[in-house]
C-alpha cells in the first residue's frame, strides 16, 4: 500500500467514525442537550445532572420544582393540581445553594414565564461558601453557551452506552418516566428505625456548646444573600416557595449530642431573616410536625423522608400551613428550641 | 494545550500542518516558520496566558546573551564573554529557582531557623524545567563556539516548537535548527505523515488508555496508603511504575510523531527502560535526552570518569543529585536522585563483576529497585513514602478493602460485563479481574514487546485499521461521565 492511500484510509476512517458517533449522539441526544425527546423514542432519564439543563431548556412548563434529594420524591402532578401550574422537576442530589440557584438562573433564561418555584432550603447547606459546588467533574459543557465544548458530549465513550440505552429502552417497550417518577428514589430504600440506626455514625463526645465565629456567620450570610436573595429579587414576577426540609428526630438527636442545636437554629434564623426581606418568597418550616419527625418509620436515614412526607409538604404549602412570616418566625423558633431542648432522645432508640 | 485534547487533535494540529505546508508550498518559508512559532505560543498560552510573558522574556534575554557571547569574541574579550555566560546561567537558574524551588527553599529555612516566613503563591509555568535547560545548553554551546549565527526566528522556534515544549524531549540546537532550515523537509510527504500518524496514535493510546487507567489505581493507592494491604501496596507500586512509563513515553511518542509529520526528527527519549538489567542501563533507556544533557553539561565538565574512581563517583552523585532536584522541589525527589546515584556508583565500582550474575537476576534486582525508588518519586512526603514501604513489608496480614479494584471498573469492561450474563457472575467472584487485565497487559507490553521505534512500521491495511482504532478510541476517551456520589443528600 502506498502512503497516500494509507493516510486517506486512516484520516477518512478516523474522521468518518468520529463523525458518525457525533451524529448519532446529536440525533438521539440522550441528555437532551440539542432537542426535546424525539417522537418515537423513550428515554430512561437517569443522570439528573446531565439531564436537568435539557429539561429546563426544552420542556413546556410554567413552574419548577428543584432542590436537593429532599425534593426528588415530589409528585409533580400533586403540585400541579394544587397550584394550577405545569411544573418540571430538576432536583440535584446534595446540591449547594450555588448550584441550585445557578440552574434556576439558566431555567429563567430559557423560560422567562416561570410563575412559581418550589425548592428546598436545606439547613445543612447554609454554612457554605457562596460559590461552592459540591462536585468535581461537573458537565459544564452541557450548561454553558459555548458550542465548541459540546464535543465533550458528542465524542464521549461514556455517553455511547447512554445513547444505546435509549434505543434499548424503547425497544423493550418502556416509557419515558413522568416528572412524578423522574429522580425519585423512595421505592428503592428501606425506611424505619433500624434502617436509620444503621446509617448513624458514632458521634463524638462534645462538652461545650458549639458557637459560630463571625467569619462563619458572614460566610453563611453571603451564601444566602448572594445566591437566593439576589435571585428572587431579580425575578419579582416569580413566586418562590422555599422550605426547610424536616429532618428526623435522629438528626436532632445528633445535633443535641454534638451541642450544635443552637447553631442549627441560628443558621435557619439567619436564612429566614434574609429571605423574608423579599416579597415574592414564601418560606416554610415543619419542625413542629412531631408525628412526622418523631416517627422514624418515615425515614431511611437521619434526614431523608419518604414520598408520603413530600406529599404532606405539598399539602401544607398549598394551604399556607406552617408558613413563616415576619410576625411569627421569632416565636416559632423559640418554640422549636424549647421543643428539641427538652425532648427525650433516649426514647427514640428504645 | 495537551496533545491528548479535542482541540489539539481536531483543530490545532490539522490547522498547523495545513498552514505550515501550505506556506512552504508557496515558497513562503519564513512565514511558515513564523506560523509555527505563533501556533507554538498559542499552544503554550492555552494553559495560562500569563506564562507567555515568562517564556518570551526567557527566550529574548537568552538570545541576547548568546549573541553577546557569540559575536562578542572580537569586541568584548574572553573575560566579559565569560561574565555574560555566567550571568546567563544565573538568569536561567534564577528563573527556575524562583518558580520551582523558592517555596521549597523557604520551607526548609523555616524548619532550620524555626521561622514562619510566609510561602508565596507561585504558579509554576509549565515546561519551565525543559525550556530552561534547553537554553542553558545553548548558552554554553555559544561559549564553546558551537552555535552558529542563528536568526531570532530560528532561535525562538528552536525553544518553543510545540511538540517538545512542555515535556521534552530536551533537544539541542544542532539537531533542530538545521532541520528547520532544510528545504528538503518543507515539501509535504505522505510517507512522513503516515509514519508520524502511526507513532502519534501509539503514543496517544499509551497515554490515554493505558497510563490514565493505571493512574486511577496509583492515585487511589497513594491517597489511601494507610488503608492498603501488603499485596495492594505491591499492586499500587506496579501501577505507578507502569503509569509513569506509559504516560511519559506515550507523550514523547506523540511529540516524535508530530515532529515527523512536520518532518522534524525529535530524538528518542525512551527505549524500553523496564527491560534494563542495571541502573546504568536503565538511565541509558529512560528519559535519554535528560541523561545526555546531564552528561554533556555537568558530568563531562566535572571531569567525567577521567580523574580516577573517586572523582567519577563524586561526579555521578552530583549528576544524580541535580537530576533529583530537577524532577521536583521536594526532599522525596532529592532522595530518589541520590539513591539512583548511589546504585549507579556501586555498579561502577563493581564493574565487570556484575557481568557474572545471570541476566534475569540483574533484571529482577534492577526492576525491583526502580519500583521501590518510584515510591519516593510519587509520595507527597517522606513520611508517606515510609508508610508505603512499611505497608509493602508488613501489611501482608491485612485484607483488601476492594477500593483499589474498583478503580479499574472502566466503561469498556463494565459495559460488556453488564450485557453478558456469564461474565457478570465471573467478575462478581473475582473482583480483581479488571485490574489484572490492565496491569498484566501493560506489564507484558513494557517487558516483552518491541517498542514502536524498534519495530519497523509497515504501510498495510492492518496498521491503518490499528491506527484508526487507537486514534478514535483515544479521542472518545478524553471526556467521560462523572458519577456524582450520593453525599448523604
Amino acid at each position: 500500500m502506498d502512503s497516500k492511500k494509507w493516510n486517506l484510509i486512516v484520516l477518512g476512517g478516523t474522521g468518518g467514525l468520529l463523525l458518525l458517533l457525533a451524529v448519532v449522539t446529536i440525533v438521539i441526544d440522550p441528555f437532551l442537550h440539542f432537542h426535546k425527546p424525539l417522537e418515537g423514542l423513550e428515554y430512561p432519564m437517569k443522570d439528573e445532572r446531565y439531564l436537568n439543563d435539557g429539561i429546563a431548556r426544552w420542556f413546556d412548563y410554567d413552574a419548577i420544582i428543584t432542590g436537593t434529594s429532599m425534593t426528588q420524591n415530589f409528585k409533580v402532578s400533586e403540585w400541579n393540581e394544587k397550584m394550577g401550574v405545569n411544573a418540571i422537576k430538576t432536583s440535584y442530589s446534595g446540591a449547594s445553594f450555588h448550584e441550585i440557584t445557578e440552574s434556576l438562573r439558566r431555567a429563567f433564561s430559557y423560560n422567562p414565564d416561570v410563575k412559581i418555584v418550589l425548592c428546598s432550603l436545606d439547613s445543612s447547606r447554609i454554612m457554605y461558601p457562596a460559590d461552592k459546588d459540591e462536585y468535581e467533574g461537573y458537565p459544564e459543557y452541557l450548561y454553558n453557551a459555548n458550542p465548541f465544548d459540546d464535543v465533550e458530549y458528542v465524542l464521549n465513550k461514556e455517553v455511547m452506552p447512554k445513547t444505546l440505552a435509549v434505543i434499548n429502552y424503547t425497544r423493550a417497550g418502556e416509557k419515558t418516566p413522568s416528572m412524578d417518577v423522574y429522580g425519585s428514589w423512595s421505592q428503592y430504600h428501606t425506611f424505619g428505625r433500624d434502617a436509620v440506626a444503621k446509617t448513624m455514625a458514632q458521634l463524638p463526645e462534645i462538652s461545650e456548646e458549639v458557637v459560630l465565629s463571625e467569619e462563619e456567620l458572614a460566610m453563611a450570610r453571603e451564601n444566602v444573600e448572594k445566591n437566593w436573595l439576589e435571585l428572587v429579587k431579580q425575578n419579582p414576577s416569580t413566586e418562590f416557595y422555599l422550605f426547610f426540609p424536616p429532618y428526623s428526630i435522629a438528626y436532632w438527636d445528633a445535633l443535641h449530642h454534638t451541642k450544635q442545636m443552637d447553631v442549627h437554629i441560628q443558621l435557619e434564623l439567619l436564612a429566614t431573616e434574609i429571605m423574608l426581606q423579599a416579597e415574592n418568597v414564601h418560606l416554610y418550616a415543619f419542625w413542629d410536625w412531631m408525628d412526622v419527625i418523631g416517627n422514624l418509620d418515615n425515614y431511611m436515614d437521619s434526614m431523608h423522608y419518604s414520598e408520603e412526607i413530600n406529599s404532606k409538604i405539598i399539602d401544607a404549602i398549598a394551604s399556607t400551613e406552617s408558613e413563616l412570616t415576619k410576625e411569627n418566625y421569632k416565636a416559632y423558633y423559640e418554640g422549636i428550641r424549647e421543643l428539641y431542648s427538652n425532648y427525650d432522645y433516649d426514647a427514640v432508640w428504645e | 494545550m495537551l496533545f491528548n485534547s479535542y482541540i489539539f487533535i481536531l483543530f490545532f494540529l490539522p490547522v498547523a500542518l495545513a498552514g505550515y505546508y501550505g506556506l512552504n508550498d508557496r515558497g513562503k518559508y519564513s512565514l511558515a516558520k513564523v506560523l509555527l512559532i505563533g501556533m507554538s505560543l498559542w499552544f503554550y498560552a492555552y494553559f495560562e496566558p500569563a506564562y507567555l510573558l515568562i517564556i518570551l522574556t526567557s527566550i529574548f534575554v537568552n538570545y541576547l546573551f548568546s549573541k553577546m557571547i557569540n559575536q562578542g569574541s572580537a569586541v568584548l574579550g574572553t573575560k566579559v564573554r565569560k561574565l555574560v555566560l555566567i550571568l546567563g546561567i544565573v538568569f536561567n537558574v534564577g528563573i527556575i529557582f524562583y518558580y520551582k524551588y523558592f517555596n521549597f527553599f523557604l520551607e526548609n529555612l523555616n524548619v532550620l531557623f524555626h521561622r514562619e516566613w510566609e510561602l508565596r503563591n507561585i504558579l509554576m509555568p509549565l515546561g519551565i524545567s525543559f525550556f530552561t535547560f534547553q537554553q542553558i545548553s545553548y548558552l554554553v554551546d555559544s561559549w564553546r563556539g558551537e552555535t552558529k549565527d542563528y536568526s531570532f526566528v530560528d532561535y525562538i522556534l528552536f525553544v518553543s516548537f510545540f511538540p517538545q515544549l512542555i515535556a521534552g524531549p530536551i533537544v539541542f540546537h544542532d539537531e533542530m535548527i538545521p532541520q528547520f532550515n532544510d528545504r528538503e523537509r518543507k515539501k509535504f510527504s505522505h510517507d512522513k505523515l503516515a509514519a508520524g500518524l502511526w507513532i502519534f496514535s501509539i503514543g496517544l493510546f499509551k497515554k490515554v488508555l493505558i497510563a490514565d487507567t493505571l493512574g486511577r489505581g496509583a492515585d487511589y493507592g497513594f491517597s489511601n496508603i494507610a488503608a492498603l494491604s501488603g499485596a495492594e501496596a505491591v499492586l499500587v507500586m506496579l501501577c505507578y511504575t507502569l503509569q509513569l512509563y506509559f504516560d511519559f513515553s506515550g507523550y514523547c511518542d506523540m511529540a516524535i510523531g508530530i515532529g515527523r509529520m512536520f518532518q522534524i526528527e525529535i530524538p528518542l527519549n525512551f527505549n524500553s527502560p523496564y527491560k534494563a538489567i542495571s541502573v546504568t542501563d536503565f538511565w541509558n533507556r529512560w528519559h535519554m535526552t535528560l541523561s545526555r544533557f546531564l552528561r554533556k553539561y555537568i558530568y563531562f565538565p566535572l571531569g567525567g570518569s577521567r580523574r580516577g574512581q573517586l572523582c567519577t563517583i563524586r561526579n555521578i552523585l552530583i549528576v544524580f543529585l541535580v537530576s533529583g532536584i530537577w524532577h521536583g522541589a521536594a526532599w522525596t525527589f532529592v532522595l530518589w536522585g541520590v539513591l539512583h546515584g548511589l546504585i549507579r556508583a556501586i555498579e561502577r565500582v563493581l564493574g565487570g563483576l556484575l557481568e557474572k550474575v545471570p541476566k534475569v537476576i540483574r533484571w529482577l534486582v534492577t526492576f525491583l529497585f526502580v519500583n521501590l525508588a518510584w515510591i519516593l518519586f510519587r509520595a507527597q512526603t517522606i513520611e508517606d513514602a515510609i508508610l508505603f514501604y512499611t505497608k509493602l513489608f508488613t501489611g501482608w496480614k491485612e485484607t483488601s478493602q476492594g477500593g483499589l479494584f474498583a478503580q479499574f471498573h472502566i466503561i469498556e469492561f463494565t459495559y460488556i460485563v453488564e450485557h453478558v450474563q456469564v461474565l457478570s457472575s465471573f467478575v462478581g467472584r473475582y473482583p480483581w479481574i479488571y485490574m489484572a487485565i490492565v496491569l498484566g497487559g501493560s506489564l507484558l507490553i513494557a517487558l516483552f514487546m518491541k517498542n514502536c521505534h524498534e519495530k519497523e512500521f509497515k504501510l498495510s491495511f492492518k496498521t491503518a485499521i490499528a491506527t484508526i482504532v487507537m486514534l478514535a478510541w483515544s479521542v472518545v476517551s478524553f471526556s467521560g461521565i462523572s458519577t456524582f456520589l450520593y453525599f448523604n443528600f
